[in-house]
């Protein structure tokens, strides 16, 4: 049983995932969610839709879901489009201002290999979505490596500037390493058909510690939000390590919420503090995953709103679990920092 | 998931691939088909210029096919070649699917008998001892056939998959997926 306060923000039928969540607040009572959905029953291609939602007596009540982009026929996102994130601002490209910008991951390859970051813009927040020609945005040359994926946006000045945060591989032969970490970079798309992209640089994550203490830490699927009041980022990252003993061994247990200053973040070096861990003990599920900050348009805090997480929940099972992916509404319990 | 093999048939490799399944060809292929096949997202897997299909050639299989992957073929290479292919793919653990373009039952009746799937005309006679599915006149086999990858890839069988790979065989041409699954 989910915690007072925590529910299921919609439902889905049989042989549908929902994961992913980015929930986008255009005003204080309606919520644009975007996630990542199969469309057949039973076949794994993943495309992004949908919903909106209405705050009604505190709960947030959600109408039809609608797809909102597809991967290509060819090309760097053919597979699966997923991971969306979706920004407010002024975007010029190709003769046209877009209000709207939609981040995803694309790939052309099923088995989780050679994931991009891509873009795409839209006059209005429910599409449709026009992908840029200068895609993949985040590109990543090795095939058969996790890619870069996952991104996360929040607007810097409410028009074209952003920062993205985003989970790329991480590979060192001589150690046989292979992982993946939270990199980010800041783009300028106010004239997109001439991009301003600076270098990446990998997050430090100083101050960030797993949910016992204990182990190394991996920071990876980042969404990020900004309180503009208190200038403070907050993040949500995959609790690890995971639970490797039961089936889905590859997904996290609990989905972690970190706040560092927005100074000490692009210091970059480390500053962070674990504010919660959403868990079985939140959601009543045993696997707490893709989680995603309840933002306003523009990537930042709501007003006046304590921290709030959709995060997606999964049943253990050998076979199926795919199928138990939904999404629940969190609030943090901020009495419970560490 | 698994991953799809197709051999010697770019049809229903192309109709893999558009469907968004994971489509390997193993096969002959001249430039012109290479090119084919890859701007259509087939991955070239085991492809050779010159020369036929050989015993030598399938052994290819040995080290390609895993347990649970799928290999597709047609009634297009000569019965004892399908029965080799048959047997190195059964040896590694993988389901095959043969296709009959035409009802040409009896010239394939061992291979036909070997193989875990069929998919043949629907005036064919009925082999019991595999699973079947048969398409109509009006129906295209290469597209029901590519459409049934991805199904297999996804660990469904025949009867879970019906809707969808029926959706892609109405089409005249080889379909790419968003036209069968969105429309």
């Amino acid at each position: 049983m989910p915690k007072a306060g925590v529910y299921q923000m919609f439902d889905e039928e049989e042989g549908i995932y929902n994961y992913c969540p980015s929930p986008v607040c255009t005003d204080e009572e309606t919520m644009y969610i975007f996630f990542c959905a199969n469309t057949w029953p039973g076949l794994v291609i993943d495309d992004i839709y949908a919903r909106k939602g209405k705050l009604v007596d505190g709960t947030w009540q959600f109408g039809d879901k609608f797809r909102v982009l597809e991967p290509s026929r060819l090309g760097w996102d053919n597979i699966h489009v997923c991971d969306p994130d979706v920004i407010q601002g002024e975007f010029r490209y190709q003769g046209e201002t877009y209000p709207w910008m939609m981040v995803f991951l694309g790939c052309d390859i099923h088995y989780s290999y050679h994931n991009q970051i891509g873009i795409a813009f839209a006059k209005e927040i429910q599409g449709p979505y026009v992908k840029y020609d200068g895609n993949p945005i985040v590109n990543y040359e090795e095939v058969f490596h996790w890619g870069a994926g996952q991104p996360c946006v929040i607007s810097l000045d409410g028009k074209g500037k952003f920062r993205m945060l985003y989970t790329q591989s991480v590979h060192e032969y001589e150690r046989r390493l292979i992982g993946t970490r939270t990199f980010w970079r800041d783009f300028d798309l106010s004239d997109a058909d001439h991009p301003i992209i600076t270098e990446e640089v990998a997050m430090h994550e100083g101050g960030i510690t797993n949910k016992d203490k204990e182990g190394a830490v991996a920071v990876f699927n980042p969404s990020l939000m900004w309180d503009r009041q208190q200038d403070l980022y907050y993040l949500t990252r995959e609790g690890t390590p995971f639970d490797r003993e039961r089936v889905p061994g590859f997904i996290s247990s609990y989905s972690q919420v970190c706040v560092i200053s927005r100074q000490n973040f692009e210091r970059n070096e480390g500053g962070w503090q674990v504010l919660y861990n959403i868990d079985q003990g939140d959601t009543g599920f045993p696997r707490n995953h893709n989680a995603g900050l309840i933002k306003d348009a523009f990537g930042w805090q709501p007003q006046g709103r304590v921290p709030q997480v959709a995060v997606t929940v999964s049943e253990l099972m050998d076979q199926g679990f795919l199928w138990t992916y939904r999404i629940y509404y969190t609030e943090i319990q901020v009495e419970e920092q560490s | 998931m698994s991953r799809t093999y197709v051999l010697q048939s770019p049809g229903i490799a192309i109709a893999a691939a558009r469907m968004k399944a994971d489509a390997n060809y193993i096969g002959i292929a001249d430039q012109a088909l290479v090119s084919k096949l890859a701007h259509n997202h087939v991955f070239l897997c085991e492809a050779w210029e010159q020369g036929p299909i050989t015993e030598r050639r399938l052994q290819r299989l040995y080290h390609r096919l895993m347990p649970g992957d799928s290999l597709f073929m047609e009634t297009n290479l000569p019965e004892p070649l399908l029965r080799k292919a048959l047997s190195y793919a059964k040896e590694a653990g993988a389901t095959t699917v043969l296709v009959y373009m035409k009802p040409d039952l009896n010239k394939y009746a061992i291979a036909g008998s070997q193989a875990d799937i069929l998919i043949l005309p629907e005036s064919s006679v009925n082999m019991a001892a595999n699973r079947v599915i048969t398409f109509g006149e009006h129906e295209h086999a290469e597209a029901l056939a590519g459409a049934f990858a991805l199904a297999l890839m996804n660990g469904l069988d025949e009867k879970q998959a019906e809707a969808f790979y029926r959706r892609a065989a109405l089409s005249k041409d080889l379909p790419w997926y968003d036209e069968v699954a969105y429309g």
